[in-house]
């Protein structure tokens, strides 16, 4: 197991948002988190990456317990965050955005045209800045960035968000040529049919707890997650 | 290229070490006095952009780094002055650097509550911060308190700030250009996504506000020698807004924005001389049609001659 989360407590000053969660990510998986606006899932990456403290319960990542690390130095463990409404650095240039991905190491000389065979469209575009993008175009950022830190497992925060039908769907192809590639992937999404689509298992979030937890094959044919979630009656 | 470099530097002595020559043959002595004080803005400006304009954070208490600077150095010029040494040009160059040095400390104090607060509230502490240190300036009898401190060697001439002016400007583009100055900038940019890349944004919020503050001090200490005189009224909250109107007519975080802000700032008022009584009218007026006009500052986010080169490729 690359990550295993066990009980898992989160709370916003008095109110819960996370209770008593537990979930594995094994090393070369694709493990998508589905769930409704709310539920938790953004805030449950937040934890693991240490952005915010958990109030109780474990975070193993790569062997080691990184609950109370700060964030700063679980990405230099291998782990990175693309953050929800992918942040990128809108008043800096494509090219700046993807320096700072690999912040923690050396650029390699071959570093860059990786990212840029990846999405093509970044490398039309590295000297425009980075807030003039399409909302699409973002997100391809975001990722690469995320991806120039070398992690070993990357957390997805909602890649469709606002985003085309079709191009939501060139972006989880790229994801699961990434995790193809070698990086282990954890992917939170409202879109559940996409998700599950790409990935190796599936967990069912609702509020701060999870309900179902299998591979994504049968979380897809599952009746009670159909009609909660894949828009089945 | 080190060859290279110290030849221009050595160059840019000898420039400015002749003009400073020219100057006081030949141009009469209240413009002098207006031309090293636009070099003061400058530094001020450059100084507080680090913090304002490129790490985000709202600073309104650089008056008082200012002032911290202008004391201690003055204090080491005047009343500590325990050889001849510190009334000459290297001793109140050293008096300054500490100046500087002690500005940067008190810039690391005011650093951190910024950790935890943003925006306006951390103007108020900035402000609140300000205020103190004109405070206890005024009730330090040593240091003349409200009668202020006289007899300071008036060593800072053109040459010595426009010096100051060049190394600030050059300390401060290579910090900006470096793997540093761009961690900076991601905090401005967003800090989750900042902290999601391996940024330690503490460590970056506290950096900005030390190197912000030792140029600052810098200034005071260069003001307090050029004036030869200070007093707690020299460092009031007007001076702080000053510096921060330079910073947004420039543009945040445009370097070369600061300085033409620093000047604008320091140099209306005095143009504007003319109109007399009217004079406190017309430069709001005209700071308010140029934001009008450009909204962003002069420069926005970018360099000067960053706008150069985009309009001869378009």
């Amino acid at each position: 197991m690359i990550l295993s989360v066990k009980n898992l407590s989160v709370n916003y000053g008095l109110i819960p948002a996370v209770r008593n969660l537990s979930m594995e990510v094994a090393v070369g998986e694709t493990v998508a988190l589905i769930g409704a606006n709310g539920a938790g899932k953004t805030t449950i990456l937040r934890a693991i990456s240490g952005l915010i403290k958990p109030a109780s319960g474990s975070v193993v990542f790569d062997g080691q317990d990184i609950a109370n690390v700060k964030p700063h130095l679980i990405v230099r463990r291998g782990m990175s965050h693309v953050p929800e409404r992918r942040g990128i650095f809108a008043n800096l240039t494509v090219y700046e955005n993807l320096l700072m991905g690999a912040y923690t190491r050396k650029l390699l000389p071959g570093d860059l045209d990786e990212v840029y065979s990846l999405f093509p469209r970044l490398a039309e575009r590295k000297k425009q800045v980075a807030g003039t993008l399409s909302g699409g175009e973002q997100q391809m950022l975001a990722i690469s960035r995320a991806l120039l830190s070398r992690p070993k497992l990357m957390l997805l925060d909602e890649p469709s968000l606002g985003l085309a039908p079709q191009i939501t769907k060139s972006i989880f192809e790229t994801i699961q040529r990434i995790n193809k590639s070698g990086t282990t992937v954890l992917l939170v999404e409202q879109n559940a049919q996409a998700a599950l689509k790409i990935a190796h298992r599936g967990y069912v979030l609702e509020v701060g707890e999870i309900t179902f937890a299998d591979s994504s094959q049968k979380l897809l044919n599952n009746d009670a997650v159909k009609k909660a979630y894949l828009g089945e009656h | 290229m080190k060859v290279f470099q110290s030849a221009i530097l050595i160059a840019v002595v000898g420039i400015l070490y002749s003009v400073n020559y020219l100057l006081e043959d030949m141009v009469n002595p209240y413009v002098i006095r207006v031309i090293v004080n636009c070099g003061i803005g400058m530094i001020l400006a450059m100084s507080l952009n680090l913090v304002n304009g490129c790490a985000g954070q709202f600073s309104l208490g650089h008056a008082g780094f200012m002032a911290v600077g202008a004391y201690t150095s003055a204090t080491l010029t005047t009343v500590l002055a325990l050889s001849p040494f510190f009334k000459t040009d290297v001793g109140v160059g050293c008096a300054i650097v500490t100046g500087g040095v002690a500005a940067a400390l008190a810039g690391y104090l005011v650093g951190l509550p910024s950790l935890r607060l943003k925006g306006d509230y951390l103007a108020i502490v900035t402000l609140g911060f300000g205020e103190i240190i004109r405070i206890i300036f005024l009730n330090i009898e040593d240091v003349g308190g409200a009668r202020g401190l006289p007899g300071i060697p008036p060593r800072a001439n053109f040459f010595w700030v426009y010096l100051w002016v060049v190394i600030t400007f050059m300390a401060l583009l290579r910090l900006l250009r470096s793997s540093y100055g761009r961690a900076i900038l991601s905090v401005r940019e967003n800090e989750i996504a900042a902290e999601s890349m391996g940024v330690d944004i503490s460590k970056y919020k506290i950096v900005a506000f030390v190197v912000s503050s030792f140029f600052a001090g810098i200034a005071g200490g260069l003001f307090a020698h050029f004036q030869s005189f200070i007093d707690p009224n020299s460092f009031v909250f007007n001076k702080s807004v000053e510096a921060v109107i330079m910073v947004v007519m420039g543009g945040m975080g445009s370097l070369s924005g600061a300085i033409f802000g620093g000047i604008i700032v320091t140099l209306l008022p005095e143009l504007l001389r003319v109109f007399e009584q009217y004079r406190m009218v017309i430069f709001p007026l005209i700071l308010i049609i140029l934001m009008l006009v450009r909204p962003m500052g002069l420069f926005g986010h970018k360099e000067i001659w960053e706008l150069f080169k985009k309009k001869a490729s378009s």
